[in-house]
């Protein structure tokens, strides 16, 4: 098939199909606990939740996801130095089904992992076993653990920030209602300017429009006029219809419209994050397995992500739904306010991390945001052993995910 | 599948709010006031009977209340992180408790002896128990505020507003005061009946306590805002 060996057809099918099942697993669990605290604090049905995240992730996906798709795909482990590309291959394959199966049993023991660490585990794990440790690329692995424990502390620094502004300008202020319909554009263009700024810096769509990739000022003088239109031309759709009625319920419903943005925020930012998680290493396989020139069309890198970001959106389509379902009606501390402070949190951080490269997780940064808003007296009630669940799953992937990359490596290298 | 394995991490992490329960238990004392009141009054006019009746149902919905208090206590995990302590969200509710506690003693109490309020003291119980009742509704208004501090993040206009209520609470609860000195000097001097002077005495004890845990709570969250 495809002018290619038999073994190379199936090195690719058995590529895309254990993507798609990777990309699925995080569109059905990592997904659907990003789009909760928007559904958790009524902004959006589970339905909406749906809709906005089937597309905007795949829009992330598309636009922004590229650099965590080249970390995970050669930035773990010095590819190159690997002489036998169809090991490579196989091992690529191993990771990904290593850690599409470690996140479906720890999704079934309600365990808080990271699609992020059990894929990053499972490239470690092949990589240590073909080429030893002086293989792995420890600069990088290294920044990428960092990021995993400095990534839900920025989302809390974010959504602290965030909620303690809406204190200081908003509730503080003698007109509340009055105020944070002043503050509409400020929230909207500062959620563009940065989604801006992610689709410009160093992206192949920068290269495309501009002929070159944007350094980080280009990308920031051209955000900013952006940000700055939208968020005034949006304010009015955001504003039609609200009436004033009673204190600071008025707020909240103000808010309630912006979290519909910060919700697309979150989806596209999420898309951008980890559609890398499950597409770097079929990019990897489908490098290691057939020639640029004979290379079928639908397995070029803008194709892959786009499947990558379908199977996200498959993800929550057909399983994630069930979670952010529950939590609609389960969350109820959780106003419009926090609901938003989370998500601009969260997403600014999934977002800066995925211009960097860096396959953080997703449900762990929202834990941080919700943990901000919390230290900024926001939340009524935080259960703090979610905590101490969540640097067990630090502790726990990598090791498992490598481990049984290595076993799966194991057997389907006596095929070849 | 079972319903955990749907549960996201972000639920997993937040708990519904106690003060939810807090302001469920608060609405209880509301209503329960409002019986022992209409008891009080239908009492001072000597119609026992009809008094009887609103005592019978303080009584009820202390029971209720206390269910929803122990309903509190059970779900609130040692590891919880609030906008307050957990030993301070638990001593505001003991003191809201400590309101419904001693609305059922009087309830309790004053029905065991049906006589009519001796002369002397008739007015000044009026008045004392306007102010004990007073008191309760400025509590009544200090844990709206309190909502609307947890809403606001403790915005400084609520603050403002929570202050000014601690005051009002603490002059309410110092005129009960005062009238009840009055009223107990009077009975311990009523040399006629002394039954009814015990039975009083111990009545407006229990109706002062009324009005000095709910100084205690305005107290406790003026505390909480000193703190923040």
């Amino acid at each position: 098939m495809f002018g290619i060996s038999s073994l190379a057809t199936a090195l690719l099918l058995a590529g895309l199909a254990a993507g798609l099942y990777m990309a699925w697993n995080i569109g059905a669990n990592d997904l659907a606990n990003s789009m909760s605290s928007a559904v958790g604090a009524k902004a959006i049905t589970h339905r909406e939740a749906v809709v906005i995240a089937s597309v905007l992730t795949v829009l992330g996906a598309i636009l922004a996801g590229e650099h965590v798709t080249e970390t995970v795909q050669v930035g773990i482990f010095d590819t190159d130095a690997v002489e036998d590309s169809t090991h490579l291959a196989v091992g690529a394959l191993s990771a990904v089904t290593a850690a599409g199966i470690w996140i479906t049993i720890a999704t079934w023991k309600s365990l808080p992992i990271s699609t992020s660490h059990s894929i990053v585990g499972g490239m470690f794990g092949f990589g240590l076993l073909i080429g030893g440790i002086g293989i792995i690329s420890w600069g990088t692995l290294g920044r990428i653990i960092a990021s995993w424990v400095t990534s839900p502390i920025f989302g809390a620094i974010g959504a602290f920030i965030v909620f303690k502004l809406i204190v200081y300008f908003i509730f503080n202020s003698e007109d509340p209602f009055r105020t944070s319909k002043k503050y509409v554009p400020v929230f909207l263009g500062a959620t563009i300017f940065i989604v801006c700024i992610s689709l410009l810096y160093n992206t192949t769509l920068s290269e495309r429009i501009f002929g070159r990739r944007l350094d980080s000022v280009q990308a920031i003088l051209l955000s900013l006029p952006i940000g700055g239109i939208i968020g005034y031309l949006g304010k009015f759709p955001v504003l039609r219809g609200i009436e004033r009625n009673d204190g600071i319920d008025d707020v909240e419903k103000i808010f309630k419209r912006l979290q519909i943005l910060t919700s697309c925020y979150v989806a596209f930012s999420f898309g951008a994050n980890n559609v890398g998680n499950a597409i770097g290493p079929v990019m990897l396989i489908v490098k290691n397995t057939v020639e640029n020139t004979t290379l079928p069309w639908f397995f070029t890198n803008e194709i892959l992500l786009i499947v990558g970001g379908l199977g996200l959106a498959l993800g929550i389509a057909t399983w994630g739904y069930k979670v952010i379902k529950t939590v609609g009606f389960q969350i109820t501390s959780l106003t419009n306010t926090r609901g938003f402070s989370v998500d601009f949190g969260a997403a600014t951080t999934m977002l800066v991390a995925a211009m960097f490269g860096m396959p953080i997780s997703t449900s762990h940064t929202v834990v941080g945001s919700v943990i901000g808003v919390g230290l900024a007296r926001g939340i009524d009630a935080i259960d703090l052993s979610v905590l101490r669940r969540i640097v067990y799953s630090w502790i726990l992937t990598v090791p498992i995910a490598a481990t049984t990359s290595v076993a799966i490596y194991i057997v389907l290298v006596q095929f070849i | 599948m079972t319903g955990k394995f749907r549960r996201s991490t972000l639920e997993n992490a937040l708990f519904d709010s106690p003060f939810e329960g807090l302001n469920k238990h608060s609405k209880f004392i509301k209503l329960a006031i409002g019986e022992l009141k209409k008891g009080v009054e239908f009492y001072t006019e000597g119609e026992f009977d009809k008094a009887e009746k609103c005592f019978d149902r303080v009584s009820k919905i202390e029971h209720q209340a206390d269910k929803i208090k122990i309903q509190i206590r059970e779900n609130l995990p040692r590891f919880i992180f609030m906008p307050i302590t957990r030993e301070d969200f638990l001593t505001l509710l003991k003191e809201s408790d400590a309101i419904l506690d001693y609305a059922e003693d009087v309830s309790v109490l004053l029905p065991m002896r049906e006589e009519e309020i001796p002369d002397m003291v008739q007015d000044d119980f009026k008045e004392f128990s306007e102010k004990v009742f007073e008191s309760v509704k400025q509590f009544e208004e200090m844990m709206n505020i309190f909502t609307e501090l947890l809403k606001s993040s403790f915005s400084e206009k609520a603050k403002k507003r929570a202050k000014e209520l601690q005051i009002e609470l603490s002059d309410r609860e110092h005129e009960a005061d005062r009238i009840e000195r009055g009223i107990s000097k009077d009975l311990f001097n009523y040399d006629e009946e002394p039954l009814t002077a015990v039975h009083l005495l111990k009545v407006v004890d229990r109706m002062d306590s009324i009005a000095d845990h709910a100084e205690n709570v305005g107290d406790m969250i003026d505390s909480i805002l000193e703190s923040k």
